[in-house]
Protein backbone atom coordinates (compact mmCIF):
# COMPACT_ATOMS: atom_id res chain seq x y z
CA UNK A 1 0.00 0.00 0.00
CA UNK A 2 2.39 2.11 0.90
CA UNK A 3 4.28 1.61 -2.12
CA UNK A 4 1.31 2.67 -3.48
CA UNK A 5 0.98 6.01 -2.10
CA UNK A 6 4.44 7.20 -2.51
CA UNK A 7 3.98 6.13 -6.18
CA UNK A 8 0.88 8.33 -6.52
CA UNK A 9 2.12 11.17 -4.79
CA UNK A 10 5.29 11.04 -6.97
CA UNK A 11 3.40 11.13 -10.57
CA UNK A 12 1.33 13.99 -9.02
CA UNK A 13 3.57 16.63 -11.21
CA UNK A 14 3.70 14.72 -14.57
CA UNK A 15 -0.35 14.46 -13.92
CA UNK A 16 -0.64 18.38 -13.36
CA UNK A 17 2.07 19.13 -16.27
CA UNK A 18 1.62 16.41 -19.05
CA UNK A 19 -2.31 15.94 -18.84
CA UNK A 20 -4.41 18.16 -20.22
CA UNK A 21 -7.48 19.61 -18.63
CA UNK A 22 -10.10 17.48 -20.81
CA UNK A 23 -8.18 14.03 -20.06
CA UNK A 24 -7.67 13.91 -16.23
CA UNK A 25 -10.55 11.88 -15.33
CA UNK A 26 -9.31 9.39 -17.96
CA UNK A 27 -5.92 9.83 -16.76
CA UNK A 28 -7.00 9.06 -13.13
CA UNK A 29 -9.05 6.09 -13.81
CA UNK A 30 -6.36 4.41 -15.85
CA UNK A 31 -3.82 5.08 -12.58
CA UNK A 32 -6.18 3.80 -10.47
CA UNK A 33 -6.77 1.04 -12.40
CA UNK A 34 -3.07 0.28 -13.01
CA UNK A 35 -2.49 0.50 -8.76
CA UNK A 36 -5.11 -2.04 -8.59
CA UNK A 37 -3.58 -4.49 -10.89
CA UNK A 38 -0.16 -3.99 -9.21
CA UNK A 39 -2.52 -5.19 -6.49
CA UNK A 40 -3.56 -7.62 -7.43
CA UNK A 41 -4.74 -8.48 -11.69
CA UNK A 42 -7.72 -10.10 -10.58
CA UNK A 43 -9.22 -6.77 -8.85
CA UNK A 44 -8.76 -4.72 -11.60
CA UNK A 45 -10.93 -7.02 -13.97
CA UNK A 46 -13.25 -6.92 -11.06
CA UNK A 47 -13.59 -3.43 -10.88
CA UNK A 48 -13.97 -2.76 -14.94
CA UNK A 49 -16.62 -5.71 -15.06
CA UNK A 50 -18.63 -4.06 -12.05
CA UNK A 51 -18.41 -1.23 -13.62
CA UNK A 52 -19.80 -2.09 -16.95
CA UNK A 53 -22.74 -3.63 -15.53
CA UNK A 54 -23.19 -0.68 -13.50
CA UNK A 55 -23.28 1.50 -16.36
CA UNK A 56 -25.28 -0.61 -18.70
CA UNK A 57 -27.83 -0.58 -15.80
CA UNK A 58 -27.40 2.96 -15.26
CA UNK A 59 -28.46 3.59 -18.98
CA UNK A 60 -31.39 1.24 -18.98
CA UNK A 61 -33.38 1.81 -15.71
CA UNK A 62 -34.72 5.15 -16.42
CA UNK A 63 -36.52 3.95 -19.53
CA UNK A 64 -37.43 0.82 -18.43
CA UNK A 65 -40.43 -0.03 -17.29
CA UNK A 66 -41.75 -0.18 -13.56
CA UNK A 67 -41.59 -3.97 -13.69
CA UNK A 68 -38.62 -4.61 -15.94
CA UNK A 69 -36.74 -1.65 -13.98
CA UNK A 70 -37.59 -3.21 -10.59
CA UNK A 71 -36.03 -6.65 -12.24
CA UNK A 72 -33.12 -4.99 -13.16
CA UNK A 73 -32.24 -3.34 -10.22
CA UNK A 74 -33.00 -6.52 -8.20
CA UNK A 75 -30.84 -8.27 -10.30
CA UNK A 76 -28.18 -6.20 -10.32
CA UNK A 77 -28.31 -5.84 -6.41
CA UNK A 78 -28.44 -9.55 -5.75
CA UNK A 79 -25.48 -9.75 -7.94
CA UNK A 80 -23.38 -7.09 -5.83
CA UNK A 81 -24.54 -9.47 -2.91
CA UNK A 82 -23.06 -12.24 -4.32
CA UNK A 83 -19.94 -10.18 -4.89
CA UNK A 84 -19.66 -9.08 -1.22
CA UNK A 85 -20.26 -12.65 0.33
CA UNK A 86 -17.64 -14.20 -2.00
CA UNK A 87 -15.46 -11.49 -1.12
CA UNK A 88 -16.13 -12.18 2.51
CA UNK A 89 -16.35 -15.34 2.85
CA UNK A 90 -12.82 -15.94 1.60
CA UNK A 91 -12.75 -15.46 -2.63
CA UNK A 92 -10.80 -12.36 -2.39
CA UNK A 93 -9.17 -13.05 0.65
CA UNK A 94 -12.34 -10.73 2.26
CA UNK A 95 -9.47 -8.15 3.37
CA UNK A 96 -8.43 -7.22 6.59
CA UNK A 97 -10.55 -5.28 8.83
CA UNK A 98 -8.60 -1.98 9.39
CA UNK A 99 -6.78 0.40 6.85
CA UNK A 100 -3.34 -0.70 8.42
CA UNK A 101 -3.73 -4.25 8.19
CA UNK A 102 -3.27 -4.52 5.13
CA UNK A 103 -5.61 -6.59 2.39
CA UNK A 104 -6.58 -2.80 1.24
CA UNK A 105 -7.55 -4.13 -2.12
CA UNK A 106 -9.86 -6.74 -1.03
CA UNK A 107 -11.31 -4.40 1.52
CA UNK A 108 -12.03 -1.96 -1.31
CA UNK A 109 -14.86 -4.79 -2.73
CA UNK A 110 -17.12 -3.89 0.46
CA UNK A 111 -16.94 -0.82 -0.54
CA UNK A 112 -17.42 -0.89 -4.13
CA UNK A 113 -20.34 -3.39 -3.63
CA UNK A 114 -22.11 -0.34 -1.61
CA UNK A 115 -21.20 2.67 -4.47
CA UNK A 116 -22.37 0.67 -6.95
CA UNK A 117 -25.81 -0.28 -5.05
CA UNK A 118 -26.52 3.26 -4.41
CA UNK A 119 -26.07 4.05 -7.91
CA UNK A 120 -28.68 1.53 -8.91
CA UNK A 121 -30.74 2.75 -6.52
CA UNK A 122 -30.97 6.20 -6.81
CA UNK A 123 -31.44 4.84 -10.68
CA UNK A 124 -34.08 2.82 -10.31
CA UNK A 125 -35.76 5.75 -8.34
CA UNK A 126 -35.08 8.00 -10.91
CA UNK A 127 -33.11 10.53 -8.86
CA UNK A 128 -29.44 10.25 -10.67
CA UNK A 129 -29.05 12.45 -13.56
CA UNK A 130 -27.23 10.50 -16.83
CA UNK A 131 -23.46 10.39 -15.93
CA UNK A 132 -20.51 9.71 -18.63
CA UNK A 133 -19.43 6.10 -18.07
CA UNK A 134 -15.82 7.28 -18.17
CA UNK A 135 -16.98 9.53 -14.99
CA UNK A 136 -18.84 6.23 -13.18
CA UNK A 137 -15.89 4.07 -14.08
CA UNK A 138 -13.75 6.44 -12.77
CA UNK A 139 -15.17 6.82 -9.63
CA UNK A 140 -15.66 3.34 -8.75
CA UNK A 141 -12.43 2.77 -8.90
CA UNK A 142 -10.40 6.43 -7.39
CA UNK A 143 -7.93 4.97 -6.14
CA UNK A 144 -7.87 7.05 -3.08
CA UNK A 145 -11.16 6.35 -2.35
CA UNK A 146 -11.48 2.79 -3.18
CA UNK A 147 -9.97 1.06 -0.51
CA UNK A 148 -11.82 2.56 2.54
CA UNK A 149 -13.57 5.23 1.67
CA UNK A 150 -14.98 8.31 1.99
CA UNK A 151 -17.50 6.93 -0.24
CA UNK A 152 -18.14 10.17 -2.15
CA UNK A 153 -21.53 10.19 -4.09
CA UNK A 154 -21.62 9.52 -7.63
CA UNK A 155 -23.43 12.65 -8.32
CA UNK A 156 -20.49 14.79 -6.23
CA UNK A 157 -17.76 13.19 -8.03
CA UNK A 158 -19.34 13.70 -11.54
CA UNK A 159 -19.51 17.33 -11.40
CA UNK A 160 -16.09 18.34 -10.27
CA UNK A 161 -13.74 19.48 -12.66
CA UNK A 162 -10.25 18.76 -11.34
CA UNK A 163 -8.18 22.27 -11.66
CA UNK A 164 -4.62 22.98 -10.29
CA UNK A 165 -4.72 25.01 -6.92
CA UNK A 166 -1.25 25.72 -5.30
CA UNK A 167 -3.59 26.41 -2.15
CA UNK A 168 -4.76 22.41 -1.65
CA UNK A 169 -1.51 20.84 -2.82
CA UNK A 170 0.49 21.50 0.38
CA UNK A 171 -2.39 21.11 2.58
CA UNK A 172 -2.89 17.99 0.60
CA UNK A 173 -0.05 16.68 2.10
CA UNK A 174 0.20 17.74 5.66
CA UNK A 175 -3.58 15.96 5.14
CA UNK A 176 -1.43 12.52 3.77
CA UNK A 177 1.35 13.15 6.50
CA UNK A 178 -1.25 13.40 9.52
CA UNK A 179 -3.27 10.70 8.62
CA UNK A 180 -0.33 8.07 8.36
CA UNK A 181 0.90 9.93 12.03
CA UNK A 182 -2.31 8.46 13.09
CA UNK A 183 -2.92 5.34 11.95
CA UNK A 184 0.32 3.95 11.39
CA UNK A 185 2.13 5.54 14.59
CA UNK A 186 -0.82 6.24 17.12
CA UNK A 187 -3.40 3.79 16.03
CA UNK A 188 -0.41 0.95 15.48
CA UNK A 189 1.17 1.64 19.00
CA UNK A 190 -2.49 1.46 20.66
CA UNK A 191 -3.21 -1.71 19.05
CA UNK A 192 0.61 -3.22 20.25
CA UNK A 193 -0.51 -2.09 23.52
CA UNK A 194 -4.25 -3.65 23.53
CA UNK A 195 -3.46 -6.39 21.89
CA UNK A 196 -2.43 -9.07 24.85
CA UNK A 197 -5.14 -7.67 26.50
CA UNK A 198 -7.56 -9.32 24.42
CA UNK A 199 -5.38 -12.41 23.57
CA UNK A 200 -4.75 -13.09 27.69
CA UNK A 201 -7.39 -10.82 29.51
CA UNK A 202 -6.91 -13.55 32.14
CA UNK A 203 -3.05 -11.80 32.60
CA UNK A 204 -4.36 -8.30 33.65
CA UNK A 205 -6.28 -6.97 36.11
CA UNK A 206 -9.52 -4.84 35.40
CA UNK A 207 -8.37 -1.80 35.85
CA UNK A 208 -5.93 -2.51 32.58
CA UNK A 209 -8.64 -4.16 30.81
CA UNK A 210 -10.80 -1.34 31.07
CA UNK A 211 -8.14 0.71 29.66
CA UNK A 212 -7.46 -1.47 27.21
CA UNK A 213 -11.36 -1.44 25.52
CA UNK A 214 -10.90 2.51 25.76
CA UNK A 215 -7.48 1.78 23.94
CA UNK A 216 -9.31 -0.07 21.12
CA UNK A 217 -11.93 2.44 19.64
CA UNK A 218 -9.27 5.47 20.05
CA UNK A 219 -7.51 2.90 17.98
CA UNK A 220 -10.31 1.92 15.52
CA UNK A 221 -11.08 5.96 15.53
CA UNK A 222 -7.42 6.83 14.83
CA UNK A 223 -6.73 3.93 11.74
CA UNK A 224 -9.81 4.71 10.07
CA UNK A 225 -9.91 8.23 10.15
CA UNK A 226 -6.03 8.13 9.42
CA UNK A 227 -6.75 6.27 6.29
CA UNK A 228 -9.56 9.23 5.40
CA UNK A 229 -7.29 11.35 5.95
CA UNK A 230 -5.18 9.78 3.20
CA UNK A 231 -7.57 9.44 1.24
CA UNK A 232 -9.19 13.02 1.16
CA UNK A 233 -5.02 14.57 1.13
CA UNK A 234 -4.49 12.56 -1.62
CA UNK A 235 -7.51 13.18 -3.82
CA UNK A 236 -6.74 17.16 -3.44
CA UNK A 237 -3.73 16.49 -4.57
CA UNK A 238 -5.17 15.40 -7.65
CA UNK A 239 -8.04 17.88 -7.62
CA UNK A 240 -10.70 16.23 -6.12
CA UNK A 241 -12.71 17.57 -3.17
CA UNK A 242 -14.05 14.19 -1.05
CA UNK A 243 -16.57 14.51 1.62
CA UNK A 244 -15.13 14.50 5.18
CA UNK A 245 -15.74 10.90 6.74
CA UNK A 246 -14.96 11.96 10.81
CA UNK A 247 -15.82 14.93 13.04
CA UNK A 248 -14.39 13.94 16.44
CA UNK A 249 -17.24 10.96 16.89
CA UNK A 250 -15.54 10.07 20.44
CA UNK A 251 -16.19 13.20 22.04
CA UNK A 252 -20.27 13.23 21.26
CA UNK A 253 -22.99 13.39 23.73
CA UNK A 254 -25.18 10.20 23.10
CA UNK A 255 -24.56 7.58 20.54
CA UNK A 256 -26.68 8.87 18.09
CA UNK A 257 -24.74 11.94 17.63
CA UNK A 258 -21.73 9.59 17.95
CA UNK A 259 -22.90 7.92 14.49
CA UNK A 260 -23.78 10.76 13.01
CA UNK A 261 -19.92 11.87 13.25
CA UNK A 262 -18.35 8.02 12.40
CA UNK A 263 -17.18 7.12 9.27
CA UNK A 264 -20.00 9.34 8.21
CA UNK A 265 -20.19 8.47 4.12
CA UNK A 266 -21.16 4.56 5.67
CA UNK A 267 -23.32 6.23 8.00
CA UNK A 268 -25.32 8.01 5.38
CA UNK A 269 -25.54 5.08 3.16
CA UNK A 270 -26.99 3.12 5.77
CA UNK A 271 -30.28 5.58 6.99
CA UNK A 272 -30.47 6.56 2.89
CA UNK A 273 -30.96 3.22 1.38
CA UNK A 274 -31.56 0.86 4.65
CA UNK A 275 -32.96 2.53 7.75
CA UNK A 276 -34.88 5.63 6.29
CA UNK A 277 -36.62 3.64 3.59
CA UNK A 278 -37.52 0.44 5.70
CA UNK A 279 -38.87 2.55 8.75
CA UNK A 280 -41.18 4.53 6.26
CA UNK A 281 -42.09 1.20 4.75
CA UNK A 282 -42.99 -0.29 8.21
CA UNK A 283 -44.38 2.90 9.63
CA UNK A 284 -47.08 2.99 6.39
CA UNK A 285 -47.55 -0.81 6.05
CA UNK A 286 -47.65 -1.75 9.30
CA UNK A 287 -50.34 0.14 11.57
CA UNK A 288 -50.34 0.42 15.46
CA UNK A 289 -47.54 -2.52 15.34
CA UNK A 290 -45.49 -0.63 12.73
CA UNK A 291 -45.95 2.45 14.31
CA UNK A 292 -44.76 1.57 17.58
CA UNK A 293 -41.83 -1.42 16.10
CA UNK A 294 -40.85 0.48 12.74
CA UNK A 295 -38.07 2.44 14.20
CA UNK A 296 -36.81 -0.26 16.49
CA UNK A 297 -36.81 -3.19 13.57
CA UNK A 298 -35.53 0.10 11.09
CA UNK A 299 -32.50 0.40 13.88
CA UNK A 300 -31.82 -3.80 14.08
CA UNK A 301 -31.97 -4.23 10.51
CA UNK A 302 -29.79 -1.66 10.19
CA UNK A 303 -27.03 -1.33 12.29
CA UNK A 304 -26.81 -5.31 12.29
CA UNK A 305 -25.91 -4.90 8.53
CA UNK A 306 -23.46 -2.76 9.23
CA UNK A 307 -21.77 -5.20 11.73
CA UNK A 308 -22.18 -8.10 9.01
CA UNK A 309 -20.53 -5.85 6.75
CA UNK A 310 -17.90 -5.33 8.90
CA UNK A 311 -17.39 -9.33 8.54
CA UNK A 312 -19.45 -12.32 7.97
CA UNK A 313 -19.37 -13.60 11.50
CA UNK A 314 -21.68 -13.95 15.01
CA UNK A 315 -19.53 -11.14 16.95
CA UNK A 316 -20.16 -9.01 13.93
CA UNK A 317 -23.88 -9.20 14.01
CA UNK A 318 -23.46 -9.02 17.85
CA UNK A 319 -21.66 -5.47 17.34
CA UNK A 320 -24.08 -4.03 14.90
CA UNK A 321 -27.10 -5.30 17.21
CA UNK A 322 -25.65 -3.99 20.74
CA UNK A 323 -25.38 -0.49 18.18
CA UNK A 324 -28.67 -0.99 17.41
CA UNK A 325 -29.67 -0.87 21.48
CA UNK A 326 -28.10 1.90 22.49
CA UNK A 327 -29.05 3.63 18.96
CA UNK A 328 -33.09 2.43 20.47
CA UNK A 329 -32.44 3.77 23.80
CA UNK A 330 -31.16 7.16 23.48
CA UNK A 331 -33.54 7.82 20.28
CA UNK A 332 -36.98 5.63 21.29
CA UNK A 333 -36.85 4.72 25.37
CA UNK A 334 -35.18 7.59 26.68
CA UNK A 335 -37.55 10.14 25.82
CA UNK A 336 -40.69 8.46 27.73
CA UNK A 337 -38.59 8.38 30.45
CA UNK A 338 -37.63 12.24 30.20
CA UNK A 339 -41.04 12.93 29.78
CA UNK A 340 -41.65 11.69 32.99
CA UNK A 341 -39.32 13.61 34.73
CA UNK A 342 -39.29 17.38 36.31
CA UNK A 343 -38.35 19.55 33.48
CA UNK A 344 -35.64 21.48 34.97
CA UNK A 345 -33.36 18.24 35.02
CA UNK A 346 -33.94 17.31 31.73
CA UNK A 347 -32.67 20.89 30.75
CA UNK A 348 -30.00 20.74 32.77
CA UNK A 349 -29.07 17.48 31.52
CA UNK A 350 -29.11 18.99 27.93
CA UNK A 351 -27.38 22.11 28.60
CA UNK A 352 -25.04 21.53 31.64
CA UNK A 353 -21.01 20.71 31.07
CA UNK A 354 -21.26 18.52 33.85
CA UNK A 355 -24.09 16.76 32.60
CA UNK A 356 -22.10 16.54 28.96
CA UNK A 357 -18.91 14.88 30.33
CA UNK A 358 -21.17 12.58 32.08
CA UNK A 359 -23.08 11.77 29.06
CA UNK A 360 -19.53 11.74 26.70
CA UNK A 361 -18.58 9.60 29.45
CA UNK A 362 -21.13 6.70 29.49
CA UNK A 363 -21.20 7.12 25.52
CA UNK A 364 -17.80 6.15 25.22
CA UNK A 365 -17.96 3.95 27.16
CA UNK A 366 -20.49 1.84 25.75
CA UNK A 367 -18.94 2.75 22.32
CA UNK A 368 -15.92 1.10 23.55
CA UNK A 369 -17.63 -1.72 25.62
CA UNK A 370 -18.83 -3.08 22.25
CA UNK A 371 -16.15 -2.98 20.15
CA UNK A 372 -14.77 -6.03 21.73
CA UNK A 373 -16.49 -8.27 19.95
CA UNK A 374 -14.80 -6.63 16.21
CA UNK A 375 -11.83 -7.62 17.70
CA UNK A 376 -12.48 -10.98 19.03
CA UNK A 377 -15.01 -13.78 19.08
CA UNK A 378 -18.60 -13.95 21.11
CA UNK A 379 -17.13 -15.87 23.80
CA UNK A 380 -13.97 -14.39 24.03
CA UNK A 381 -15.58 -11.08 24.08
CA UNK A 382 -18.13 -12.09 26.83
CA UNK A 383 -15.09 -13.28 28.75
CA UNK A 384 -13.05 -10.47 28.60
CA UNK A 385 -16.05 -7.60 29.37
CA UNK A 386 -17.00 -10.42 32.68
CA UNK A 387 -13.20 -9.79 33.45
CA UNK A 388 -13.99 -6.20 33.43
CA UNK A 389 -16.57 -6.11 35.86
CA UNK A 390 -15.62 -8.97 38.17
CA UNK A 391 -17.49 -11.74 36.77
CA UNK A 392 -14.60 -13.90 36.23
CA UNK B 1 -50.76 25.03 4.28
CA UNK B 2 -49.23 28.55 4.75
CA UNK B 3 -45.43 28.96 6.67
CA UNK B 4 -47.37 30.58 9.63
CA UNK B 5 -49.47 27.16 10.14
CA UNK B 6 -46.47 24.93 9.27
CA UNK B 7 -44.39 26.06 12.33
CA UNK B 8 -47.05 25.34 15.05
CA UNK B 9 -47.48 21.66 13.35
CA UNK B 10 -43.75 20.97 14.17
CA UNK B 11 -43.45 22.46 17.12
CA UNK B 12 -46.27 20.48 18.08
CA UNK B 13 -44.30 17.01 16.73
CA UNK B 14 -41.31 18.41 19.13
CA UNK B 15 -43.05 19.05 22.25
CA UNK B 16 -45.29 15.64 21.94
CA UNK B 17 -43.10 13.36 19.91
CA UNK B 18 -39.38 14.63 21.22
CA UNK B 19 -39.95 15.91 24.74
CA UNK B 20 -39.02 19.59 23.41
CA UNK B 21 -40.80 22.66 25.33
CA UNK B 22 -41.42 25.74 23.46
CA UNK B 23 -39.31 27.85 24.82
CA UNK B 24 -36.28 25.39 24.09
CA UNK B 25 -36.96 25.89 20.45
CA UNK B 26 -35.91 29.24 18.16
CA UNK B 27 -36.34 29.08 14.61
CA UNK B 28 -32.77 28.97 14.33
CA UNK B 29 -32.36 25.90 17.18
CA UNK B 30 -30.55 23.07 15.29
CA UNK B 31 -32.21 19.64 16.04
CA UNK B 32 -30.55 17.57 14.06
CA UNK B 33 -26.75 18.07 13.98
CA UNK B 34 -27.29 18.61 17.78
CA UNK B 35 -28.99 15.14 18.41
CA UNK B 36 -32.03 16.82 19.90
CA UNK B 37 -33.55 14.82 16.77
CA UNK B 38 -32.25 11.45 15.67
CA UNK B 39 -33.35 9.91 12.22
CA UNK B 40 -36.26 8.14 14.04
CA UNK B 41 -37.31 11.41 14.99
CA UNK B 42 -36.59 12.69 11.24
CA UNK B 43 -38.54 9.61 9.68
CA UNK B 44 -41.73 10.32 11.97
CA UNK B 45 -41.48 14.17 11.38
CA UNK B 46 -41.52 13.49 7.53
CA UNK B 47 -44.36 11.28 8.11
CA UNK B 48 -46.44 14.03 9.57
CA UNK B 49 -45.36 16.91 7.05
CA UNK B 50 -46.83 14.52 4.28
CA UNK B 51 -49.98 13.73 6.07
CA UNK B 52 -50.57 17.29 7.12
CA UNK B 53 -49.08 19.12 4.16
CA UNK B 54 -50.28 16.95 1.23
CA UNK B 55 -46.46 17.38 -0.31
CA UNK B 56 -44.23 13.88 -1.03
CA UNK B 57 -40.85 13.64 0.47
CA UNK B 58 -38.14 11.89 -1.21
CA UNK B 59 -35.67 9.45 0.82
CA UNK B 60 -32.84 11.31 -0.11
CA UNK B 61 -34.47 14.40 1.00
CA UNK B 62 -34.60 13.42 4.93
CA UNK B 63 -31.35 15.04 5.71
CA UNK B 64 -30.11 17.60 7.96
CA UNK B 65 -29.66 20.21 5.33
CA UNK B 66 -33.68 20.26 5.27
CA UNK B 67 -34.43 19.32 8.42
CA UNK B 68 -32.14 20.90 10.77
CA UNK B 69 -34.01 24.42 12.00
CA UNK B 70 -37.58 25.27 12.41
CA UNK B 71 -36.68 27.83 9.64
CA UNK B 72 -35.25 25.38 7.65
CA UNK B 73 -38.38 23.02 7.50
CA UNK B 74 -40.76 25.31 7.04
CA UNK B 75 -38.96 26.62 4.13
CA UNK B 76 -38.54 23.05 2.43
CA UNK B 77 -42.04 22.78 2.66
CA UNK B 78 -42.79 26.12 1.31
CA UNK B 79 -40.40 24.90 -1.99
CA UNK B 80 -42.23 21.49 -1.65
CA UNK B 81 -45.68 23.06 -2.33
CA UNK B 82 -44.13 25.73 -4.80
CA UNK B 83 -43.14 22.69 -6.80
Amino acid sequence: MWLGLIGAIAVVPLYWLLVPARWRREAVLLGSVAALAAGDPRLALLVLAVGAILILLLRTLPTAGVMAGRALATAGLAGLLALFVWNKLGGGHGGGLLPSQGGLVFLGVSYLVLKASAAIVDAARGDLPPTPSRDVLAWLAFLPTYPAGPMADLEHFAVQQPAFDRTRALPGLERILIGLFKSLVVAHALGQWADPLVLHPEAFGRGALLLGLYALSVRFYLDFAGYSDVAIGLAALYGFDIEENFDHPLTRRNLVLLWQHWHMTLTRWLRRYLFIPLTRWLLRHGGRTGDRLGPIVGQVVTMTFCGLWHGLAWSFALWGLLQAVGLIWVGVAARPLASRLPQELVRWWRTSPVARACSTGLSLTYFSATIIFVVTDVSSGARYLGRVVGLF
Amino acid sequence: MSAAEVEPLVRGFLRDTIGLADTDVGPDTELVTTGLVDSVGLVRLAALLETSCGIRIPDRDIVADHFDTLRAITAYVQRKRAG
